[in-house]
């Protein structure tokens, strides 16, 4: 058997301690020892945005992350995406019809927490730019990207 | 892969110079990892031990009036989208915020993207044209400062020593009358390696007529991004005009070489080049006329 | 309230968006193995031997087969033409040769490099033009053995998997006469599905039969595949449906899901998963064929079209699958949307050292498209007429037949597609008008639904809520999670949120012929209306006795009973179901439906195994595009679409599969390159090269539906997924031609094509 390490980290709100093998990818710890299999599997390549987990806040593709270098750090999955602005964000992809097959949506909406917690109100520009690293093949972004523009002038009318 | 490697996460310079002496070649430093976990997977590079330096206190930010300082382990998001950065070295923003996506440049490091010297890595051109230093520290010998250029030795091949690791980049003020840009061809709008990138820093004499100094990177048309001398020397002193730039182009042309590979041909990289420099000049020309008028 | 044309939210909306769903890939089975596949490295070559002896005694190994393991049988969608593993030679890069079921992948991945293979490489054929010539090598020495899967064979030779022709006499004799004769010669490359969910199956051999787990878009075809594979009776096997990752058509014949099967038998029934990584993915998907179209016209003074001639070569790849029903597409839209004299065609679908292609969205359309609408701009171009005018002048109308002899009708709706287009961005087309860098194109289609049946089941629970048991699929259009609960809720008065619609299973739903074509909304919606009336029957009958009055005197409302003329309900739906449920019987609805055959001339040409275009569709779309002088990037600054839908169902489903299909064709025909080098291996081998269309590349599409009662649609609908995933090379390359002033003949268009017509224009 290969030698594992055990790693601790804030998950969701909870701690967890689990065990690691050499470079193994954060997506498959998620994935498979702690079975949150709404963080996809697309590509293993960086390429896709489908794995898109926050970790300390940010948006980074849990695929091409170390597991062990999550130590001690706060991580976030599509499942424990229960805050306000994310309710928000579901909520307007649900009704603008942002949603296909469906595979690619949490880490798009993982991707959107992370982008409107450090700009509260990105114009399309942004939210595309944000958006590019997360490749959507149902829907051309269209509706995704409405509903976003909808969460912003919500919250700027809400102000 | 090298499923018994250790891995050691580490929260202070100090003790990541300590194990650097310690390990020296034997180790390989992790910030983001987005570049060196792909290496270590694939075999590309081999190590017993992977220093996590990712979370080292202070080694982040920007700072300094007159010569700046860049954190190595500033983010390549965090420089996109520093106004300081933007407005002061416009180009540096510009290519860190189109290396990879959002994902990537939320943990990629400027250290990282230099040190791995990736031929299209997206922070070298911007780094050279501002002819920007390298700080490096070792714990057996302190620190010391190095030219980018002295620096880069050959795709992926730097001088840093085993035991020493890049902490900081050091950036001279730009001269009055100039500005710096970063054009990259890539096909798609983001998610790209550059299939050619030109970064030029123009300055322009008093009165805006001729170029007092020009400096001209290039990647994509080499095994590393090189500093076009020859090109630099030709336009100086100048007028930016169809023939100054042609005849930079040319220069620039006569020193690169050019590959096919599944991102584009030879052919089409030596067709684009050309004209990827000419946009640049104009994009700089056109900045330095609108701020002195 | 009508639920038809709303955009209710669909019902896998919430779980979607929070994680929730159980995609194949993601799907797990107690003591479950790894399965990984050897795939051939070469692209030909002689199978000289396959070892499994080291790799069966690698750790964690628990089964180890390969071609000698299995019945040596062949199978096929329309010809029986493949192995299951290669036997005695490879004929593409990343054909399996033997499959390796372990403990843990990284176990069965060490075993897979133990298996001792002895390949003595060969020349692989790439080119399907060269592969047609006479003279080529053959892929298949053994062609003339291969038994079609159903019915009588068809046009077959050598190298030649398929071929449909029509000649009508005397076309080269008009082409000899004629004042104009206008020539082109377009090619477009294979487009990946890339769908976001890799392909995966996890098989289990229990009781003497094999249940397959999937995601499946065509579950009842999985089903007859994989029995073909394992030598097996059709119902020897079972498949069940999970939620489906995107399929696009590349999920709609098998891939990897016998071969975990066969794993599994041979590791004592421990069930066996098998998950494509992605580069694995890319390297064997079932791809859009690449082609090469030459289409010639004879014209006469007035710009009327006298003759066509249409040769097209379609890359068969390896092995045949669906792909002997697109061989019939050249002939089909060689001559279709302007009025052609005589047309002779023939489509010529080629063997190639290449991985098989198969069906993708739209199938061979966007292709033919392109060729057929850039062709009229040149021969517009040629007449000095503008390219609407010259469109319209000659645009088919009613009583014009298609190719195959079928009549058209309601053809007002491609004319009024382009007077929709003309009220949004009114026509510049003149020389005076053009603006450098700038260009735009216009282009229409005739498209057609799958015509294919489907039936389901469905019971009403004893709450008032409806079961729906199909083996219909839904890969993301919302057929199943909007549209047909929306067509069951307005037809039984009921809430589309009260319909609940099973996960296939084909040893409990009745034959659906799978999410392909358009289809599911319209055929599924029609059954389902069906079963819905006998459902409705039988519950007003029901409340009619415990009522005590005539069933014809009631109607249902929003779940509740209610007799006509009065405002207030009598009885709720679920008090229905109860009385009924537990006074005898559930009360249960059946539906089955296909569209029907539409007539046409069955001489029209030989080989036409794909005859007609059922319940037609029409469609015109409009494209700005920009030109960079410094890179040659194409970038599409506008795009407009006309769009007959028959009837829209679910307002937000509609527009989803238009902005996704125009962005998908965008792809084809900027970003996206599928190339092969001379030794077979494929140059975009990641998703680095094969560049998917990013939120920064596309713009939000404009359109507008165009409705028209339809009868052959549930309330009118018609399927709405495919055709605007036809148009984009076609308009796009126009724009792009028009732009630089030079013709544009391949997709996809690529800055380089661009800088080289610029070339010149300096820098």
């Amino acid at each position: 058997m290969t030698e594992t390490h055990p790693v601790t980290a804030t998950v969701n709100g909870r701690e967890e301690t689990f065990e690691v093998e050499g470079l193994e990818s954060l997506m498959d710890v998620l994935r498979d020892k702690l079975h949150l299999s709404g963080t996809k599997e697309g590509c293993r390549e960086g390429e896709c945005g489908a794995c898109t987990v926050l970790l300390d806040g940010k948006p980074v593709n849990s695929c091409g992350y170390i597991a062990r270098a999550a130590e001690g750090r706060e991580i976030e999955t599509i499942e424990g995406l229960n805050d306000a602005l994310s309710m928000r964000i579901k909520t307007a992809i649900v009704e603008a019809g942002g949603i296909q097959c469906g595979y690619c949506t949490p880490g798009i909406v993982v991707m959107l927490s992370g982008l409107l917690r450090r700009h509260a109100a990105p114009d399309e520009r942004l939210i595309r730019q944000a958006l590019s690293g997360n490749i959507c093949r149902c829907t051309g972004y269209a509706q995704i990207v409405d509903a976003v523009l909808g969460v912003v002038q919500g919250k700027a009318a809400a102000e | 892969m090298s499923a018994d490697m250790d891995f050691l996460s580490l929260t202070s310079l100090a003790e990541a110079l300590e194990k650097l002496r310690s390990y020296g070649a034997d180790a390989v430093l992790v910030a983001g990892g987005t570049a060196a976990r792909y290496q270590l997977v694939s075999g590309m590079v081999k190590a017993k031990v992977a220093l996590h330096i990712e979370r080292i206190d202070g080694a982040a930010g920007f700072s300094g009036n007159g010569t700046a300082r860049l954190g190595a382990l500033t983010t390549l998001r965090d420089i996109a989208e520093d106004a300081d950065i933007l407005s002061r070295f416009r180009a540096v923003a510009m290519a860190a915020g189109k290396c990879g996506g959002w994902q990537t440049q939320s943990i990629a490091t400027a250290g990282g993207n230099v040190c791995t010297a990736a031929p299209t890595a997206d922070l070298l051109p911007p780094l050279l044209v501002q002819d920007a230093e390298i700080e490096l520290q070792s714990r057996a010998r302190g620190g010391r400062t190095l030219g980018l250029g002295e620096f880069l030795l050959d795709a992926f091949k730097t001088a840093r020593a085993p035991d020493e690791m890049a902490t900081a980049f050091l950036l001279p003020a730009q001269p009055a009358r100039s500005a710096d840009t970063y054009v990259r061809i890539q096909r798609r709008g983001a998610m790209e390696r550059p299939i050619i990138a030109v970064a030029l820093r123009l300055a322009m004499d008093e009165g805006l007529k001729n170029v007092s100094e020009v400096r001209i990177a290039v990647s994509g048309a080499g095994a590393l991004p090189f500093r076009a001398t020859e090109a630099e020397a030709l336009m100086a002193g100048n007028a930016p005009g169809k023939e100054a730039i042609r005849a930079a182009a040319d220069a620039i042309l006569a020193r690169s070489s050019f590959r096919t590979d599944p991102r584009a041909s030879a052919s089409y990289r030596k067709a684009v080049l050309p004209r990827a420099f000419a946009h640049a000049v104009s994009i700089c020309s056109d900045a330095i006329a609108a701020n002195g008028a | 309230m009508s639920h038809i044309g709303s955009s209710a939210i669909r019902s896998d909306a919430w779980s979607k968006v929070n994680g929730e769903t159980v995609y194949a890939y993601d799907y797990k089975e107690a003591g479950m193995l790894y399965g990984v596949l050897l795939r051939s490295p070469y692209a030909a070559g002689k199978l000289l031997r396959c070892d499994l002896a080291k790799a069966r005694a690698m750790p964690g190994v628990r089964a180890a087969i390969g071609a000698a393991d299995m019945p040596p049988t062949l199978a096929g969608w329309s010809i029986r033409d493949t192995p299951l593993f290669a036997r005695d030679r490879v004929r593409y890069v990343g054909e399996p040769i033997a499959a390796i079921a372990a403990d843990s992948l990284a176990e069965a991945r060490a075993a897979a490099t133990a298996i001792e293979l002895e390949i003595e490489p060969g020349t692989p054929l790439i080119d399907p033009e060269a592969a047609a010539r006479p003279d080529a090598p053959l892929l298949h020495p053994d062609w003339k053995d291969y038994v079609p899967t159903a019915g009588s064979d068809f046009p077959r030779n050598g190298n030649i998997a398929a071929e449909c022709s029509a000649d009508p006499g005397g076309v080269d004799a008009i082409f000899d006469a004629a004042p104009l004769v206008v020539e082109d010669l377009f090619t477009t490359q294979r487009q990946y599905q890339a769908y976001m969910e890799p392909k995966s199956a996890v098989a289990i051999y229990r009781a003497g039969r094999y249940i397959i787990h999937s995601g499946h878009q065509f579950p009842f075809n999985l089903r007859d595949r994989a029995a073909q594979f394992l030598g097996v009776a059709t119902t020897d096997v079972r498949v069940i449906g999970h939620a489906i990752g995107g399929g696009f058509g590349g999920k709609l014949d098998y891939s990897v899901e016998p071969h975990a099967a066969a794993l599994s038998k041979a590791a004592s029934g421990r069930p066996v998963k098998i998950a494509n990584s992605r580069v694995e993915d890319l390297a064997t998907a079932n791809c859009r064929e690449s082609t090469i179209v030459k289409m010639r016209s004879a014209v006469d003074g007035d710009g009327n079209i006298l003759a066509r001639d249409v040769e097209a070569y379609m890359d068969n790849g390896a092995y045949t699958g669906e792909m002997s029903y697109m061989a019939s597409f050249p002939f089909h839209c060689g001559a279709i949307n302007y009025r052609v004299g005589k047309f002779r065609a023939i489509g010529k679908l080629v063997y190639t050292n290449t991985p098989p292609t198969g069906a993708m969205r739209g199938v061979s359309g966007p292709a033919m498209y392109a060729a057929l609408e850039n062709h009229m701009d040149h021969i517009a171009a040629k007449l000095g007429a503008d390219r609407r005018e010259y469109r319209l002048r000659h645009l088919v109308g009613d009583g014009d037949t298609l190719p195959n002899g079928q009549v058209l009708a309601n053809t007002k709706l491609l004319r009024r597609g382009f007077d929709e287009i003309e009220k949004i961005v009114p026509w510049r087309g003149a020389a005076k008008d053009r603006v450098p860098y700038k260009g735009r194109g216009l282009a229409a289609a005739i498209w057609l639904v799958n015509p294919l049946p489907g039936a389901l089941s469905m019971k009403l629970e004893e709450d008032g809520t409806l079961s729906v048991i199909t083996a219909a699929t839904d890969n993301g259009t919302g057929a199943l999670a909007a549209g047909v609960p929306q067509i069951i809720a307005e037809t039984l008065g009921i809430r589309p949120e009260q319909v609940r619609i099973s996960d296939p299973d084909t040893d409990v739903a009745a034959w659906d012929s799978g999410s392909q074509g358009g289809r599911t909304t319209q055929t599924i919606g029609l059954a389902a209306i069906e079963g819905a009336n006998q459902l409705r029957a039988k519950i007003l009958e029901t409340a009619g006795q415990l009522l005590q009055v005539d069933a014809g005197t009631l109607t249902i409302d929003d779940g509740k009973i209610r007799i006509e003329g009065e405002t207030k309900s009598r009885m709720a739906l679920s008090e229905v179901a109860m009385a009924a449920t537990f006074g005898g019987a559930s009360i249960q609805g059946t539906g089955g439906a296909a569209l029907p055959a539409v007539p046409f001339n069955p001489g029209c040409a030989n080989g036409l195994l794909f005859p007609f275009f059922a319940s037609p569709t029409y469609h015109v779309h409009y494209a700005e595009v920009e030109v960079s002088p410094v890179s040659g990037n194409i970038d599409v600054t506008r795009y407009v679409v006309a769009q007959d839908v028959g009837r829209v169902i679910n307002s937000a489903c509609v527009e989803g599969q238009i902005q996704g299909a125009v962005a998908q064709s965008i792809g084809m025909t900027l970003y996206e390159s599928m190339r092969f080098a001379d030794n077979g291996r494929l140059i975009e081998n990641n998703l680095q090269f094969y560049r998917l269309p990013l939120a920064v590349d596309i713009p939000k599409v404009e359109y507008v539906t165009m409705e028209l009662d339809n009868i052959e649609g549930p309330f009118g609908a018609k399927g709405s997924g495919e055709a605007p995933i036809l148009l984009p090379p076609a308009v796009i390359a126009s724009a792009v031609a028009d732009a630089i002033g030079k013709p544009i003949c391949k997709i996809p268009v690529t800055p380089e094509d661009v800088l080289e017509a610029l070339d010149g224009d300096g820098f």
